[in-house]
This record gives structure tokens, sequence and C-alpha cells, in this order.
């Protein structure tokens, strides 16, 4: 079955309602789900462990949590945060199967970052790097909590209250986490031979 | 100067960096991840939802984390204490109006008597006797009082009643003695009251 090609119309009403059809019966409307947000949820899911097996077998159980579970999402929590909260909560759980230890809080690295670069004007940015290995290896870079706050930012489109509750941490620390991984990414895709800026 | 600018231009930075993220990110699902995901979509909503039975062995089950057996058996167990409590109870209580043998009267006065003014009435007898098989040491007691009660309440009456035939008789000393004992007996009673009240109700 091929994945339907949907507006971007990610408004959270529509959600619910698209997963309360599909819980009543309609199979059809799970696929509308799905394609709106099967990429955003695999490339954080990448972006976050490196490892794009893993990221397939996370992925999978996700969207299988999903199916399987009776439950509608609860009403004050958007589908879209309450989707990646199984996603990270799956991935958690491989990776204490896996006896990994996510490094926490650098503060070295946040001494080093805290700034942005005294680059003087927007046009006279350097380009940045866009070759696959290069972005991977900027993110595996991060600190794991800067890292996920930057690809939920990125990927899920999450605003930063929403990144505060899914990763029960205070708006503030999401906030000074997504300003430095922003800052380091920065330096280390920086590339002056790119000739042009991304939009 | 640096530091005056970039508050204003963080957020241009940001979403810069955010938007090139999203522009150079190639990463997809496979073409059969996404069949078996939706495949399996399919194969839930078709498929009928579990009984009420299997769903509470899911939940005994615990999901595979933690089972809740222990929770059911403790229920279970509660359940048994509270119904023995209660059938020791209702045991141990005899309701009225069943097969219990009842205790004759041993009141053997001639005739029904007026009730005394100071003494319980005659009629206050055990009506039930305890089944012999489960009694309880104190309701046992009680009722051997009560028994008790019942034979000392019937003496004062019968002494009444003798005392008055005396005097009818004539024999003013055997009815002087019997008033002195009844006198001692129950400093309380009135003995003129009752054996004018006993004249009267013959």
């Amino acid at each position: 079955m091929r994945v339907p090609v949907i507006p971007v119309t990610d408004s959270p009403l529509a959600d619910a309602e698209l997963l309360r059809r599909y819980r009543r019966g309609d199979a059809e409307v799970f696929a509308v789900l799905y394609a709106r947000h099967r990429l955003g949820l695999f490339r954080f899911l990448c972006g976050l462990c490196g490892d794009q097996s893993l990221a397939e077998e996370v992925f999978q159980e996700t969207w299988l949590s999903l199916i399987r579970s009776a439950s509608e999402q609860r009403e004050a929590v958007q589908f879209k945060t309450w989707l990646y909260q199984i996603a990270r909560n799956r991935l958690i759980d491989h990776w204490r199967k896996l006896g990994r230890r996510e490094a926490l809080y650098d503060q070295f690295d946040e001494r080093q970052h805290a700034e942005a670069d005294p680059a003087p004007t927007p046009e006279q940015q350097l380009g940045l790097a866009r070759d696959r290995e290069r972005l991977q290896a900027a993110l595996a870079d991060l600190p794991a909590e800067q890292r996920e706050v930057f690809l939920l930012r990125a990927h899920a489109d999450l605003e930063l209250v929403e990144i505060a509750e899914l990763t029960q941490t205070p708006a503030e620390t999401v906030k000074s986490r997504l300003r430095y991984a922003v800052n380091k990414l920065r330096r280390l895709l920086a590339d002056p031979t790119a000739e042009e800026v991304s939009a | 100067m640096t530091s005056a600018r970039q508050p204003e231009r963080e957020p241009g930075r940001e979403q810069q960096l955010l938007e090139h993220f999203r522009q150079h990110t190639r990463d997809e699902p496979s073409a059969t991840l996404d069949a078996r995901i939706l495949a399996a979509a399919r194969a839930a909503c078709q498929a009928p939802g579990p009984s009420r039975w299997q769903r509470l062995k899911a939940w005994l089950a615990g999901g595979g984390r933690q089972p809740r057996w222990s929770l059911a058996l403790a229920g279970v167990a509660c359940l048994g204490i509270g119904l023995s409590l209660t059938w020791r109870t209702l045991q141990q209580v005899p309701p009225a109006g069943l097969d219990a043998p009842v205790e004759a009267m041993t009141y053997d006065a001639p005739a029904p008597q007026p009730r005394a003014k100071s003494a319980p009435p005659p009629e206050f007898q055990p009506r039930l006797a305890v089944p012999a098989a489960a009694p309880l040491r104190a309701e046992q007691a009680l009722r051997e009082a009560e028994r008790s009660a019942a034979k000392v309440l019937a003496e004062p009456q019968r002494s009444l009643q003798r005392l008055l035939e005396l005097r009818r008789e004539g024999r003013a000393a055997d009815a002087e003695r019997l008033q002195e004992r009844l006198r001692q007996d129950w400093p309380e009673l009135d003995i003129e009251a009752e054996l004018q009240r006993l004249e009267r109700a013959r």
C-alpha cells in the first residue's frame, strides 16, 4: 500500500480526530496519520541514535505500540507529542537493554558553546555543510540532551514548551540546550567552501 | 557590538540551522517498513476487540511487566475473611423464631400473680434456650443469671401469698415470723401494700 501524499496540515484536532476514527474501525485514516508523521519521526530517531537499523526497529515498535494500544491520546497532549514520547521511551528501553548510558549534562561542552560565533551579518555568514555524514557527525558530537532537543525542534517541529513537557524538563533548560546545540552545530558545520546560505 | 546584535540574530540563526537540517536530512523509512506498519494497522482494525475475559487476563498479567495476580489473590483473601467472619457472627447470634428448645417456665405459683411494685414481672423468663451446640460462655452465664433471677423473683410473691393465708387462718405467730423474714430478705418491699394487692386480686 502506497503511503498517501497528504497536505501538511497537522493541527492537533485533526490528528486526534484521525486517531479516534481509526479506533472506531476506519483503517484508511491511519494511513493519513502515518504519512503525516513518518518522516519527522524517522529522522528524529536516526539523528538521535545514529544507527539506522536501530532507528527502524524503534520506529516500527512505536507505531505498533500506537496501533495495539486501546487508549486514545490524552486530551491535554497533542498527538505528535504523544507519538514522540512513545518513540523516545522505546529508544530509552533499547539503550537500557544494551547497557548504553548516554552522556548527561556536559558542562564543558556548554561552556565552550555558550556564545554564538561573532559572525558579522547574515549575508557574510559561512555556508553550512550539507552532506549527510557531516550532518550526522555534527549531531553525534552533541550531548544527548542537546541533540534530542534540537532534533525535536527540527524534525518534529515541536515548540519549546512541548519539548519541555515531553522530556519532563523545565522550559528554560530546553531553551538553553537548544541554544548550545545551535551554536555548536553551526561551528561544526561551518563550511567555507559552501556558496549559498541555506534559507 | 556582537553581544548587542546576537540576541536579535539568534532566532534567525536557529531557524536557519533548523531549515538546513530539514532540507538536507534524507533519512526515510523503507517501503517494506511502511508496508509492514500499515498492514499491522489494517489487521488491528479488522480483528475483533478482546473479550472481557481477555482484557481481565491481560490486566492481571500486567502487560508482562508487573503481574497483578498478587492483587487479585489479596482481594479474594479479603473477601474470604469477610465472609468467614460474617458467618461466624451469624452462628453466634441465634435468630429468633428458629427451632430452638424453649425453656419451660419455672414459676410454680398456683395462680397468675399480679406484679410486685418493686419487683420485675414474673413473666421475665428466658424464652429461648441457647442451642447446646455453640453458646458463648458470657451468654450462658447471662441466661443462668436470668433463670436465677426468675426463681428469686417468684419467692417474695410466694411468701406474701403464704403470709396472707397465715393471717386468714389466724396463725398470728407464724405470720409474724414470716413477715419478719420477708422484711429481712426484701427490705425495700412494701409488705402491707403487696398483701393488700393480693387481697384485692383474689
